[in-house]
């Protein structure tokens, strides 16, 4: 298995994002932490793994684990929407597909003050993202 | 000259902060402008005072509204110089505009083998409701080719054009480049040819001197939103003679005469195109749009445009990383769309966001131009008569802040 991203916990993240006192703050961190992500390569940067965005684009690879829990690997072409790729697949690896549809991630990004970035559905591929990994976690459940 | 920071108080909107209290300097007027007081005013009087349903109640209201509503319509035929006021039809936007021609001036008109003739500098409110009719009836589209600084190529339109092309879909400023397009020499060169052109002017219009019998136009559209007016509103100018010709697309109440279990017969223009009712106050406000824009002088309002996008142009080119798309800024509107080397314009918008700029970033629903530029994306700024000199330096020094957060 590739190298993993550390999760995190809700608390955590707003706790880290609560040191920051304005948006360049809070936009270096996500920048960094979109670096650390370790990039995905061009022959996993296909259609298939695609989720729409109308600007910019992220590649999605999930990655479920034999007893019932879920990791993640991401990329984007934008610097910013990798880092809150990043941070939102943080939020939701190695957790399990009850814990990844229990987990609010709109009120997380509330309280961030990134919430924006979220509802701002159509131009990144970050809200598509995340409904595409619920949708799993929801299939998952039903067909368990 | 014109006093853009005098003007600027006039707009509610562009006197707000936003984010954490930081000034709001707003370029993207490409995509929508602002309000005046003064129309804002207006559209709050219609409400207040003559708002009816027009063309239907025998009462005083509707009659007052009625009365207004064709004085709008009077207004606009004056603001463009049409012959008359039955060649305005009032419609939902650009987008409805063009759609009517090519549903009802199209379907009446083109057959298999005829073509239809697009410029790679259209929008897709100008491309996709051709891409339709083509599907339709069987007819062919023909693209005409850009120069290498984005400017129409009339060798090629004039390659491109031949006695089969019957439409010519072509834009006066393109929302992307800005490019202003030869729109007089293309319908000239066009009814040569035999063909009937569609002007799509809504970045024109809001920004130029607009003569449609100067043109020999036969059909022009634009919207009220992109020009200090309300959204859900444009205007089809169309020659009467074609408009005459047409058959109604869509169908409904106003557009008829007497309708009996049989059939129905249409009325004439310009209620024939206005099935339904109407987007009321907004029509009855455009007046108060029209006028401002004539206070201030669509000459002036075009000169200081020229003045901002040659100012942004010097200023850009100083940040370095900048590619600026798009023709010298003597031969376009005032927009001024770019790249930045290594910096994808999402990012760069959003970082412009939190400094106050709001500009756009995107394909700016012209996929084939960009596809025709090798780019996926680019960011635009685009000016109007309340932009000044200083939001063209916040924009530069926003933009150079994104440059180092994001190295």
């Amino acid at each position: 298995m590739t190298n993993r991203i550390e999760p995190i916990s809700t608390e955590e993240l707003i706790e880290e994002f609560e040191l920051f006192d304005d948006w360049e703050e809070r936009y270096r961190y996500i920048i960094e932490t979109g670096n650390s992500m370790p990039p995905l390569g061009s022959v996993y940067q296909t259609e298939e793994n695609r989720v729409q965005g109308c600007l910019s684009s992220v590649w999605l690879i999930i990655e479920p684990t034999e007893n019932g829990r879920y990791f993640f690997r991401a990329d984007s072409d934008s610097q910013l929407v990798k880092g809150l790729v990043c941070l939102v697949i943080m939020l939701y690896s190695d957790k399990t597909a009850e814990e990844i549809l229990q987990l609010d991630i709109n009120t997380v990004f509330e309280a961030i003050d990134l919430r924006q970035h979220i509802s701002r559905s159509r131009s990144n591929g970050l809200n598509s993202m995340i409904g595409r990994i619920k949708s799993l976690a929801l299939e998952t459940l039903h067909s368990s | 000259m014109l006093d853009a920071t005098a003007l600027k108080r006039d707009f509610p909107v562009l006197q707000q902060t936003v984010h954490n209290n930081v000034p709001l300097v707003y370029l993207d007027n490409a995509a929508s402008s602002q309000k005046p007081q003064s129309v804002i005013d207006a559209l709050s009087k219609i409400d207040s005072t003559v708002y009816a349903n027009v063309h239907r109640g025998a009462h005083w209201l509707s009659d007052e509204s009625t009365a207004l509503y064709e004085e709008s319509r009077d207004a606009v035929a004056q603001f463009i110089n049409a012959a008359n006021a039955r060649e305005i039809v009032f419609t939902t936007g650009t987008t409805g505009a063009i759609n009517i021609v090519a549903r009802s001036w199209g379907e009446a008109n083109l057959q298999q083998g005829d073509e239809i003739l697009l410029t790679r500098l259209e929008h897709h409110s100008n491309i996709v409701p051709w891409q339709q009719l083509a599907q339709r009836t069987g007819a062919t589209l023909k693209w005409c080719d850009i120069t290498q600084d984005g400017q129409l190529d009339l060798e090629d339109f004039k390659q491109a054009l031949s006695e089969r092309t019957k439409l010519v879909a072509c834009t006066m400023a393109s929302n992307v480049l800005g490019t202003y397009t030869p729109a007089k020499e293309v319908t000239e060169l066009s009814h040569a040819a035999g063909a009937v052109v569609v002007l799509d002017a809504a970045q024109a219009a809001p920004h130029r001197l607009l003569d449609v019998q100067d043109l020999a136009a036969d059909f022009v559209a634009f919207s009220a939103h992109k020009m200090l007016g309300p959204s859900g509103i444009g205007i089809l100018y169309g020659k009467e003679s074609l408009l005459e010709a047409m058959p109604p697309f869509l169908g409904g109440g106003s557009m008829i005469n007497v309708v009996t279990e049989e059939g129905f017969t249409t009325a004439g223009l310009p209620a024939k195109f206005e099935a339904g009712t109407p987007a009321i106050s907004p029509v009855l406000a455009l007046p108060a749009c029209l006028e401002y824009l004539q206070n201030v002088g669509m000459e002036l309002i075009q000169q200081h445009e020229h003045e901002l996008v040659s100012y942004a142009h010097e200023r850009l080119a100083t940040l370095g990383r900048i590619n600026i798309l798009g023709p010298e800024p003597s031969k376009k509107a005032g927009v001024i769309s770019f790249t930045v080397d290594d910096l994808h314009p999402h990012d760069l918008t959003h970082a412009l966001d939190n400094q106050g700029v709001a500009i756009r970033a995107g394909h700016h629903c012209a996929m084939p131009l960009h596809q025709r530029l090798g780019i996926p994306a680019s960011a635009r700024a685009s000016f109007y008569l309340y932009n000044t000199r200083d939001d063209v330096d916040k924009l530069v020094a926003a933009i150079d802040k994104a440059i180092q957060l994001f190295g």
